[in-house]
């Protein structure tokens, strides 16, 4: 109601209509000789009845009446259709010398945002997020036993934050492997991997890469900037066995995107991405309730869920691949709405919660204003310990400011 | 209609349409001496059917009697009648994205047979271009190819050529699009005073692309879809990673990933990437691959920048047996042009 106060040419709107309505129901109430009248003269003593009509009616329109939908959304398949007017444009940045260490450290660095503003004349959209991890220092040596190793399992225990404006694109910091699925991320690039395995291999691997195709483009406008964060979470998500040469990385993040000359809606899709981090089991955890809460007032539309589990061995860390026995039987969790709806009733382990290839399950339904998702995980106490990471990626429908 | 939007799942080189006719390759070989250029038998590349071709996927396979090799010791040019295809010569790993089911390292390669876990690759390459948008080829016509030998190894290279055509009974318009693809290559540079402990932090190794390498050298516009952006790395010894090295391979090897980057801007003062950001990065890691909408004129270009700096390079002095001994960026742009008939 209060909405609709604020609103009068809805509350008009809505008073005539429920006028005419009331109009109509009385005139079906009278003889059908009458009803074939264009003209009708009523008696002296209705017109109360058909004022309190009126107002029970349009008390009612008032109170059923739901906010206008937003026209629609700029969506994603229609903006990934780039067209001829369309420049691309690549914008990126690093946050040099983020302490790592080996052991459960914090530390958070802001990407310094003088190369990432939209300084073009033309709206941006971006397309793809980049992020390479690499050593601070880098020895020419590389394979096995060389320091430089570090940075692989390092990018597991690194997180970003995205802002747009007043828009959080992440929910506070979101590890760097909740962004994409492991198909096009890291299990077919064959590298990040148990890094026994690689070690075994003698692959390379003191860098690490990861993208996220967010589920819809970013939009920035001329001047503003998606703001980015960078952070070393605690306590580690797998264990860095291996130290980094100088105990610090380089983050590089590059923006994918492009120009834009089409004129930009009142409502537009913005990406929203939350995560959670398992660490500390075997033992019964679950998250707080506002880590998958919808925090708009808008529904989101939520697009996929990603899931990972990582050995906690320090002698062997890494994400775990799929196929390997431990995390299938000790690692295993439920998960229910807000409404206590139970869309994962029975433990069920990670990989088959998703494709085991991708690590990702597409999840179309929309979570409410103030719904929340509820996870419990639960190891079985026997060795070895896995640790785990959800993530959950939505859009949602924001006006521009 | 279903149905054939299932087939175009399962098929996507030969999407099935009421009217198309049936597939037909087309394949040609050759053996090109080092640093030379071989044309093969074109013969064999004519459209015979009497009909109009769609070429849809152009696939390269090709290698040397001893010793193994990647795409960028292959260059070819492709002409279409008076229309060129490339400008030039370009490396066959240049066309295509990487596609491979190993993306990160160098991708659609055969694995040596004598120890297929190394990847070492002596067998042979294979690669594959699908054309975004397939290439008429009328009858009696053949798209040429001239393949170009580009010194980086001694021995020998057998080529070979192959079209995934179909016949096609469509009429033909006024204008067919026919692809297009430029190509640009850094020298190959001594990487010794990165690790050797001769340059100071601030030692860099700067290159630019000229107005005539990453060029539309055609007469219509261009648009651009996409950049490919590969490095090369030699080097010599006797372990995996240098083997692969000795192959001029496109390894993700970390330390050139790590020292060198790149800025681009278009003839008509786009900044399509403003900052020097990491090879790696703008060129994914994984696919090798920048997506890209640019449009070009006709003499219309880009400017590459590629810089390799030294300022986080811990000098061991000794450069260990892994150091590489040569790195090469090499960059192209792959696109459209509308041609009149």
């Amino acid at each position: 109601m209060s909405k609709m106060l604020k609103r009068p040419n809805l509350l008009q709107g809505a008073l005539l209509k429920a006028g005419a309505q009331a109009k109509s129901n009385l005139i079906k109430q009278l003889p059908a000789s009458l009803q074939k009248q264009q003209v009708i003269s009523l008696p002296a003593n209705s017109t109360a009845a058909i004022t309190a009509a009126l107002t029970a009616a349009a008390e009612a329109a008032v109170a059923s009446a739901q906010p206008p939908a937003p026209p629609s959304p700029i969506v994603n398949k229609s903006l990934f259709r780039s067209k001829k007017g369309d420049a691309s444009v690549v914008l990126g940045n690093a946050v040099l010398s983020l302490p790592v260490g080996t052991s459960n450290v914090t530390s958070t660095a802001q990407l310094a945002l003088t190369h990432l503003y939209n300084t073009y004349r033309q709206s941006m959209l971006i397309d793809e997020i980049r992020f390479f991890v690499i050593p601070s220092q880098i020895n020419t040596e590389n394979g096995t036993g060389s320091p430089n190793r570090g940075a692989l399992a390092t990018a597991s225990n690194l997180g970003v934050r995205f802002q747009m404006g007043s828009v959080q694109i992440t929910r506070e910091f979101v590890h760097l492997d909740a962004l994409g699925t492991a198909y096009q991320d890291f299990l077919a690039a064959g590298y990040d991997g148990l890094l026994t395995n690689i070690a075994v291999t003698g692959v390379p691997n003191t860098t690490s890469f990861r993208r996220w195709l967010p589920p819809c483009s970013i939009l920035v406008r001329p001047g503003e900037v998606l703001d980015c964060m960078i952070t070393k979470f605690s306590p580690n998500l797998t264990p860095l066995i291996l130290t980094v040469l100088g105990g610090t990385v380089d983050v590089h993040v590059t923006y994918i995107g492009r120009l834009i000359d089409t004129a930009i809606p009142e409502y537009i899709d913005y990406p929203y991405v939350a995560d959670f981090a398992f660490t500390g089991l075997p033992a019964y955890q679950e998250p707080d309730w506002r880590q998958f809460l919808n925090p708009y007032d808008a529904p989101l539309k939520i697009q996929r869920f990603i899931a990972n589990s990582y050995a906690s061995s320090v002698t062997a860390p890494g994400i775990v691949p799929p196929g390997l026995d431990g995390p299938d039987t000790s690692l295993t969790f439920t998960m229910t709405d807000s409404l206590g709806y139970p869309v994962l009733p029975r433990y069920t382990d990670v990989f088959n919660f998703v494709d085991p290839n991708r690590r990702a399950w597409t999840f179309n339904r929309e979570l409410g204003p103030r719904q929340h998702f509820d996870f419990v995980l639960r190891g079985n106490n026997t060795a070895p310990v896995y640790n785990a990471l959800l993530a959950m990626h939505c859009t949602h429908t924001e006006r521009i400011q | 209609m279903s149905y054939a939007n299932g087939l175009q799942q399962r098929a996507p080189f030969f999407p099935h349409v009421k009217d198309d006719g049936a597939p037909v390759i087309l394949t040609a070989s050759c053996s090109v001496q080092s640093g030379g250029g071989v044309t093969p038998n074109a013969a064999a590349l004519i459209n015979q059917t009497g009909l109009m071709l769609e070429l849809h996927e152009v696939r390269f396979n090709f290698f040397a009697a001893s010793q193994g090799l990647s795409g960028a010791a292959l260059g070819v040019q492709l002409s279409l009648g008076p229309e060129s295809i490339t400008n030039g010569f370009v490396p066959v790993s240049l066309f295509n994205r990487s596609v491979g089911l190993f993306q990160a390292e160098e991708p659609q390669q055969y694995l040596g047979a004598s120890n297929p876990t190394e990847t070492v690759y002596t067998a042979g390459c294979d690669y594959h271009w699908k054309l975004d948008t397939p290439l008429l080829i009328p009858p009696g016509i053949a798209l040429v190819p001239q393949f170009q030998h580009r010194g980086l190894i001694q021995p020998a290279i057998t080529a070979r050529i192959t079209y995934c055509c179909r016949v096609t009974k469509r009429k033909i318009g006024k204008s067919i699009i026919m692809p297009y693809v430029a190509f640009w290559a850094t020298p190959a540079t001594t990487m010794a005073p990165f690790w050797n402990n001769t340059q100071p932090s601030t030692y860099t190794v700067d290159y630019s692309s000229t107005e005539q390498d990453l060029v539309n050298n055609t007469l219509t516009e261009v648009n651009i879809k996409r950049l490919i952006g590969r490095m090369a790395s030699y080097g010599t010894g006797g372990t995996r990673i240098t083997a692969l090295q000795s192959n001029y391979s496109d390894e993700n090897f970390t330390f050139l990933d790590a020292i060198t980057y790149a800025r681009l801007t278009t003839s008509q003062g786009h900044y399509l990437c403003r900052d020097y950001l990491l090879f790696r990065s703008i060129f994914s890691r994984i696919t090798r691959e920048l997506p890209c909408q640019i449009t070009l004129p006709p003499a219309g270009y880009i400017i590459a920048d590629v810089e390799m700096r030294n300022n986080n390079v811990v000098q061991n002095g000794s450069g260990g047996t892994f150091a590489p001994q040569v790195g090469m960026q090499m960059i192209s742009m792959i696109g459209e042009r509308k041609v009149t008939l």
